[in-house]
């Protein structure tokens, strides 16, 4: 009798601290927990490094660890879609890219779109460009898109692979100049491509700017065109012209990095997030080392960054039906 | 001249406390996970990248170069003790290592493999401080076609890995070859044999693979031989160091491999990898007596662990000469360098000397670091073989398990090792070996994707391959190397079917 009393009461008592718990933890304000930041590539990787740099300063603002998890598979798929279906609480969030949010929708079939998330902020882009060797015979794009027209499909760019942010950056330039003929050779890698370039074994190549810089400075490797929205504050890039001041306006690519979280967040959680996300993107710090890590900083707050994503989006989506991209 | 005075300051730069801490960190880091199978030194440097964010850049380079290398050294304990090769780069390592150590010569195998990586890192790296420059531009020499060329030469060794059945070692390259196309096709961005697992969109991943080919199904070999109570080696253990035989022996494979290992290196894509194997199949073609491969030979453990350890200094080449990283590791050297605010290119060397040249002394001291810190160890590693099997067995696929699945975070990889260990044992049942598919499941992919680049820049003429005249001279010698083989192939099978007739 004794007995049953005390599992009696020991049941209640439980009972009764998880109800304070829930009481409790119901007031509490968000973050109570660590929130976990997925990346959908390796831990070597810059977009790994561009994250644990804005990871690090979020958490002292938010006053709660911020976890990275590499989360590999699919070439970025399988973590974004798990994103996607996490709960949207604010505990999980994504590093958002061009290719994981816009480009892998656009090309292949997979369980989620960019619609599925909340674009929070973007903390950076990395800048890409057309890029010839230094011994070539074009000294301008203008240059470089007559001789394409005058002899369709015998000039060959490289980039770093199918589906990739240099290689829409190329097809985009492509289609913006009325349909250009030139063959595309994928690489593994960035760097691969390059050495594809400087070697002649291809005309052109389309890269981003980590890789491109060392070749750049030194005077090996000569840049037509840029693909942002503005040009480049940097040593040996201030006299690139911008695709857009060329008058190619659609070959403009903006190559982002930032966080999203799946869509449906508690109102207040959002605001936590974007106000501590903005103070971290904005701070002196964080700037300076992501453009140390080769990020070329640009931060939208939530409203612009789902702007210039969706249409981003709708040109990648057509450009990718052009030029017949797709990935089954 | 400016190289001596280069030199001589990078060494009191060197041998400034810090660094040579940080260095004694890197290497010892990189021992230990090398020893570990599954995590390599990709994944230790990126976990300890953001460490580096507040030193100077010469220290975190020296650090970071040293799990590199750190790692080559490591990697062979395993192949050579339990079978398991610790890095894809000593895989070769566990064909005749293992035996040796199953022979009670554990200690010539890991004392020649640490001697000859240590003569072949420092050999790379009086190579990396006066060729870099040069070989920089020769790298560049190397396009689509080259590399094609190129990997004929590597899949004509398969036959030289064979120490059994050739028709068995062809079906192998085969089965590689198959498995090596799965995923996205680089080309043309198809999915091939995906199955609809978005996992296997990234291929097969080589490290699990591996793991489960030669470490899985070793333990399973070894649980099946005997359930009860035994040790691993029953052999007693003899000397723990190379005698003069060994070193008569090795001395050759040493110098072919840090040859082969340092102009292997420098080309992008495993060159690590690629040169432990070219080494294996060289040694293997020129010896006097190939029967001895592949049961204990001391040539297929000095040479291979030779050239995976000269291939660490070459690769640094295109890095620092052009800044062009030619593998994963060097693109984490890259990234370190970033942070620091300098961006490696053709511009590096001439205005970064003391990053150059100070790397370059690092790895002298770290290389004798590692010598110092691995023959001591050598007796540790064979007291390990002691270790009862009913402990020892479960211990090896428990690190297998861990091993597999820190690489990615992925439950997939873990399986896949678990599948091709249970493939490997069957294999191993029926007298298939694993290194013909190994090799060709990395040459593969190479093969092909370099094959169609060099058509889309040609527009389809196969004739690229002919004009240019390093890819048409590999393709010469691989066809030669071929006709040979298959020559050497049809003698014995004549001798046998005559024999058979006498009889």
């Amino acid at each position: 009798m004794i007995r049953k009393l005390i599992c009696l009461l020991l049941v209640v008592g439980l009972l009764g601290l998880g109800i304070t718990e829930v009481v409790l933890g119901g007031e509490k304000e968000f973050p109570t927990k660590p929130i976990e930041l997925i990346v959908p590539w390796g831990a070597g990787g810059a977009t790994s490094v561009g994250a644990r740099i804005v990871a690090g300063t979020l958490a002292e603002f938010l006053r709660s660890p911020v976890i990275i998890v590499n989360k590999t598979g699919g070439g970025g798929s399988v973590a974004t879609s798990y994103v996607a279906k996490s709960k949207p609480d604010g505990y999980t969030l994504l590093v958002a890219t061009m290719a994981n949010n816009v480009i892998i929708p656009a090309i292949r079939s997979v369980d989620y779109t960019n619609a599925d998330f909340e674009l929070l902020a973007s903390y950076g882009i990395q800048p890409h460009m057309l890029a010839v060797r230094s011994d070539a015979p074009w000294k301008t794009l203008q240059e470089l898109v007559e001789d394409a027209k005058k002899e369709p499909g015998k000039f060959k760019f490289s980039s770093s692979g199918i589906g990739t942010s240099a290689h829409f950056s190329m097809e985009c330039f492509k289609s913006a100049a009325g349909g250009l003929k030139i063959d595309h050779v994928p690489f593994k890698s960035g760097p691969e491509a390059l050495a594809a370039a400087l070697g002649g074994h291809v005309h052109m190549v389309s890269i981003g700017l980590v890789d491109a810089k060392g070749s750049v400075e030194a005077g090996k490797l000569r840049v037509l065109a840029l693909s942002t929205e503005k040009r480049l504050d940097l040593k040996g890039f201030g006299d690139i012209p911008t695709f857009g001041e060329l008058g190619y306006p659609d070959a403009k690519v903006t190559v982002f990095h930032g966080v999203c979280a799946p869509k449906g967040l508690p109102k207040e959680t959002s605001d936590t997030l974007k106000d501590n996300l903005y103070k971290t993107i904005k701070h002196r710090d964080v700037q300076r080392t992501l453009s140390k890590v080769g990020f070329y900083p640009y931060f939208t707050d939530a409203e612009g960054f789902a702007k210039f994503v969706s249409e981003l989006e709708k040109r990648i989506q057509r450009v990718a039906k052009e030029a017949g991209i797709r990935v089954k | 001249m400016h190289y001596y005075s280069n030199l001589l300051s990078a060494f009191q730069l060197v041998t400034a406390p810090t660094n040579l801490v940080y260095c004694f960190v890197g290497v010892f880091m990189g021992t230990l996970i090398g020893v570990l199978p599954g995590i390599g030194p990709v994944g230790a440097m990126a976990i300890l990248l953001p460490v580096t964010f507040g030193i100077s850049p010469v220290t975190a380079v020296i650090m970071l170069a040293g799990i590199y290398y750190g790692a080559q050294y490591g990697g062979s304990t395993t192949s050579i003790l339990v079978n398991i090769p610790g890095e894809a780069s000593t895989v070769v390592t566990c064909l005749d290592g293992y035996q040796m150590a199953r022979k009670g010569r554990a200690g010539p195998a890991l004392g020649i493999a640490a001697l000859g990586s240590f003569i072949g890192g420092t050999f790379s790296l009086i190579g990396l401080m006066f060729l870099a420059v040069p070989l920089s531009e020769v790298a560049l020499k190397f396009g689509p076609p080259e590399y094609f060329a190129l990997m004929c030469l590597g899949m004509t060794l398969v036959i030289y890995l064979a120490k059994g059945s050739l028709i068995k070692a062809a079906v192998m390259m085969v089965f590689g070859l198959i498995l090596g196309t799965v995923g996205t096709d680089n080309i043309s961005g198809k999915l091939r044999f995906d199955f609809g697992i978005e996992e296997l969109l990234e291929g097969i991943h080589l490290v699990p693979l591996v793991m489960g080919l030669f470490g899985v199904s070793e333990v399973l070999v070894n649980i099946e031989k005997a359930l009860g109570s035994r040790t691993v080696l029953k052999t007693k253990l003899r000397n723990l160091f190379p005698n003069v035989e060994d070193w008569k022996k090795s001395t050759g494979p040493i110098i072919r491999g840090s040859l082969l290992g340092f102009f292997l290196g420098i080309l992008p894509g495993g060159g690590a990898i690629l040169s432990s194997f070219v080494s294996y199949t060289t040694e293997k073609r020129i010896s006097k007596h190939p029967e001895e491969f592949g049961y204990g030979a001391i040539e297929g453990v000095a040479g291979p662990e030779t050239a995976n350890n000269a291939a660490t200094g070459g690769a640094f080449i295109p890095l620092m000469a052009l800044g062009i990283p030619p593998n994963a590791v060097m693109a984490l050297l890259f990234g370190a360098l970033l942070i620091h605010g300098i961006a490696p290119g053709p511009l590096f060397i001439p205005t970064h000397p003391d990053i150059f040249y100070g790397t370059i002394a690092s790895m002298y001291i770290g290389n004798m670091m590692l010598l110092i810190l691995n023959l001591p160890l050598i007796g540790l590693w064979v007291k390990l073989l002691r270790v009862p099997g009913q402990i020892l067995f479960p211990l090896i696929l428990l690190f297998c398990l861990i091993g597999a699945y820190s690489v990615n975070n992925s439950l997939f990889d873990v399986m896949v090792m678990v599948v091709f260990g249970t493939v490997g044992y069957v294999l191993r049942k029926y007298e298939y070996e694993e290194a013909p598919l190994v090799l060709a499941f990395i040459l593969g992919p190479m093969l092909e994707t370099a094959f169609r680049q060099s058509l889309i820049i040609s527009d389809g003429q196969l004739s690229v391959f002919f004009t240019r005249p390093i890819s048409c001279g590999a393709l010469v010698i691989s066809v030669a190397l071929f006709l040979l083989s298959g020559v050497g192939f049809f003698r014995r099978v004549r001798a046998k079917v005559t024999q058979i007739g006498e009889e």
